[in-house]
């Protein structure tokens, strides 16, 4: 029941994502065809069975995504999907701690740049030139985002109340921004670290990097499902629902909170590393980015936090939506007053996101539908009362 | 019968002072005992001496002849004894079947949480059929049902019950107390503290009044219904 609603809100996630950028690109009408063949062809067939229905949204989700750069080849149309694809990784590993464990990090940015600055490092000071042995450096700028938080994570979440924590990750972005700025030595400032280009030629460019991106995506998206399934992940919810009573079950809620910290420090510290590769030049102001945090907040506020598929909806709906009024006013800010304007419209409208909101209104109508089915069966005028107690 | 559980001469409190003085009480397995008393009794303080949350000052506390006196709550919980609280203790945001979930958090074998949750779906109804319902939802009465069933992931031998009856409406408590009658039923010993001393005694095998941290009187629990004295003091006038 439940995942037939994850279905068709995942499916209009992977359409907006993915015709969004193409609509704008004026490509071809073939691909909005293909894709919604796709979306009707897997709604006929997962209507059957549950289970079956999420591992196919998902299946065919990621079939989506593996075939979009083969369909659509042009610059513009993969590097939309590239920054949509890392946000959606970001934004669910950012779900497990702010999501799952109610811990909101404003400080998440700092992870990215971790992992931005350890790439580029590791590639200046081994020499390493430009190519597909980078993408295991980006991996250990996941590892080394991994060891930073450990500290970071022990500090922060010894404060009980979530405001302070808010505040503390908040500070966090900061001294890393200015510690980006100051450690000439190490950073070269403001002026910047290049990372070495590999010499991929035309359109093909993008195609590792828009891989790179959907693999994490994808093995981001799978950790949270695992957590968000397991007894871990019960554990954090019952941290998020109420920290005294959980620990009151037996939960051992710093353990806790500190695994989830420490684990969702590591995809984005790999996030970083493939946009530091991509882009090939990275400052700290870039990298150590307040608006990395905005993003990544009002992804998982828009989608849904804490729902699996929150993140990822609010991040496919975003990324390509700032690209796309970046592409098109220039850099005139455009995308900071959607962000306002998002902000308030979620807020007002829907405060628990796209994903709860339709899940409970499509749940709503089915108890309706269900009470006045079993109404009629039993040749009952329909009565207030059940209604009432189905809520 | 064999005795499950013995306080013997326990005085504890708050630092403010003893609020048990002497409390002496002996369960028989497989029995309902209903403590009742005027409030400042002393009540609920047994129930977080024998949980474990508070630890005696004097006196000794053993459970299936083990002591647990100084054991932490953890331990109490993992040796077979279950509380449930008073207010409200479920998880309002996570679903029914989260909820009961957690109450076996501590097993580590997740074939044994499965097999409880089975057994616990086919005792409480209510727990398969709002399995996907937030918890939240759910009336005082079915949260208080809940609340049982999360107790029995662990299959406790003795289940503590601090005033299942508040703040649920009357036409509710026929239902909650007719569930512990059963959990009694499957060889289960239950200690249940309530205000709502007619009902808490009729539903009981046992009857034990408390007045300033000590037993004034222990007996069936007809019995204790029937005391005149009790009847004024506690249970508000006329019982029958």
């Amino acid at each position: 029941m439940k995942s037939f609603n994850l279905l068709a809100v995942s499916l209009i996630a992977l359409v907006l994502a993915l015709l969004l950028p193409l609509l704008a690109l004026g490509t071809s009408a073939l691909g909005v065809v293909v894709f919604v063949l796709l979306l009707g062809v897997s709604f006929l067939a997962a209507y059957r069975d549950e289970r079956r229905r999420t591992w196919l949204s998902a299946l065919i989700a990621v079939a989506a995504a593996v075939a979009y750069p083969f369909v659509f080849s042009s610059t513009q149309a993969t590097t939309i999907v590239f920054f949509a694809l890392l946000y959606v990784a970001i934004a669910s590993s950012w779900n497990i701690i702010g999501g799952f464990t109610g811990y909101i990090s404003l400080g998440h940015a700092a992870f990215f740049g971790l992992g931005a600055y350890t790439i580029a490092l590791v590639a200046d000071r081994l020499n390493l030139p430009g190519g597909y042995g980078l993408f295991a450096v980006a991996l250990l700028g996941g590892v080394v985002a991994g060891i930073f938080a450990v500290p970071m994570g022990f500090i922060a979440l010894r404060l009980r109340t979530i405001h302070s924590f808010v505040i503390v990750t908040i500070a966090y972005l900061f001294m890393y921004q200015l510690l980006g700025y100051n450690l000439q030595g190490i950073t070269n400032g403001s002026s910047g670290l290049g990372v070495p280009q590999p010499n991929w030629s035309g359109a093909f460019f993008n195609t590792p990097f828009y891989f790179a991106a959907l693999a994490l995506a994808v093995l981001t998206v799978a950790l949270a499902y695992w957590i968000r399934h397991s007894r871990f992940g019960l554990g954090l919810l019952a941290i998020r629902d109420d920290e005294d009573k959980a620990a009151g079950v037996g939960v051992d809620t710093w353990k806790h909170k500190f695994a989830a910290y420490v684990i969702s420090a590591v995809p984005v510290g790999i996030a970083g590393a493939l946009y530091a590769y991509f882009s090939s030049y990275i400052y700290p102001q870039t990298v150590f980015d307040p608006m990395i945090d905005l993003t990544i907040v009002l992804s998982a506020f828009l989608g849904g936090m804490g729902t699996l598929l929150g993140p990822i909806l609010g991040a496919m709906i975003l990324q390509p939506a700032q690209q796309l009024l970046t592409y098109y006013t220039g850099a005139a800010g455009w995308d900071l007053v959607l962000f306002g304007v998002l902000f308030l419209v979620v807020i007002l409208l829907m405060p628990s996101g796209i994903v709860p909101t339709v899940v409970e209104r499509m749940r709503r109508v089915r108890v309706l539908e269900a009470v006045r089915k079993a109404d009629e069966t039993e040749g009952v005028e329909p009565n207030t009362a059940a209604g009432g107690g189905a809520r | 019968m064999s005795e499950i559980l013995q306080i013997e001469g326990v005085f504890a409190g708050y630092g403010g002072g003893d609020i048990l003085r002497g409390m002496d009480l002996r369960l028989e397995q497989g029995t309902i005992t209903c403590i009742v008393g005027p409030n400042g009794a002393g009540k609920s303080t047994v129930m977080r001496v024998v949980s474990g949350v508070l630890h005696p000052r004097r006196g000794e506390v053993r459970f299936m002849g083990q002591r647990i006196d100084q054991m932490t709550p953890k331990q109490i919980l993992q040796s077979g004894i279950v509380q449930v609280p008073q207010n409200r203790s479920l998880f309002p945001a996570m679903t029914v079947e989260e909820n009961v979930r957690l109450g076996g958090y501590t097993l580590q074998d997740r074939a044994l949480v499965e097999q409880r949750l089975a057994e616990v779906g086919e005792q409480f109804p209510i727990v398969r059929e709002r399995a996907k319902d937030k918890a939240g939802s759910l009336s005082g009465g079915q949260q208080k049902l809940v609340e049982f069933a999360r107790g029995l992931m662990l299959d406790p031998k003795l289940v503590l019950l601090d005033e299942p009856s508040m703040g649920l409406e009357p036409r509710i408590l026929d239902q909650v107390f007719g569930t512990m009658i059963e959990m009694c039923k499957a060889g289960r010993t239950i200690l249940l503290v309530e205000q709502n001393a007619r009902q808490g005694l009729e539903s009981s095998d046992r009857g034990v009044v408390m007045e300033s941290g000590r037993v004034l009187l222990d007996g069936p629990a007809k019995a204790v219904l029937s005391d005149e004295r009790i009847g004024d003091l506690y249970l508000g006038g006329h019982v029958h």
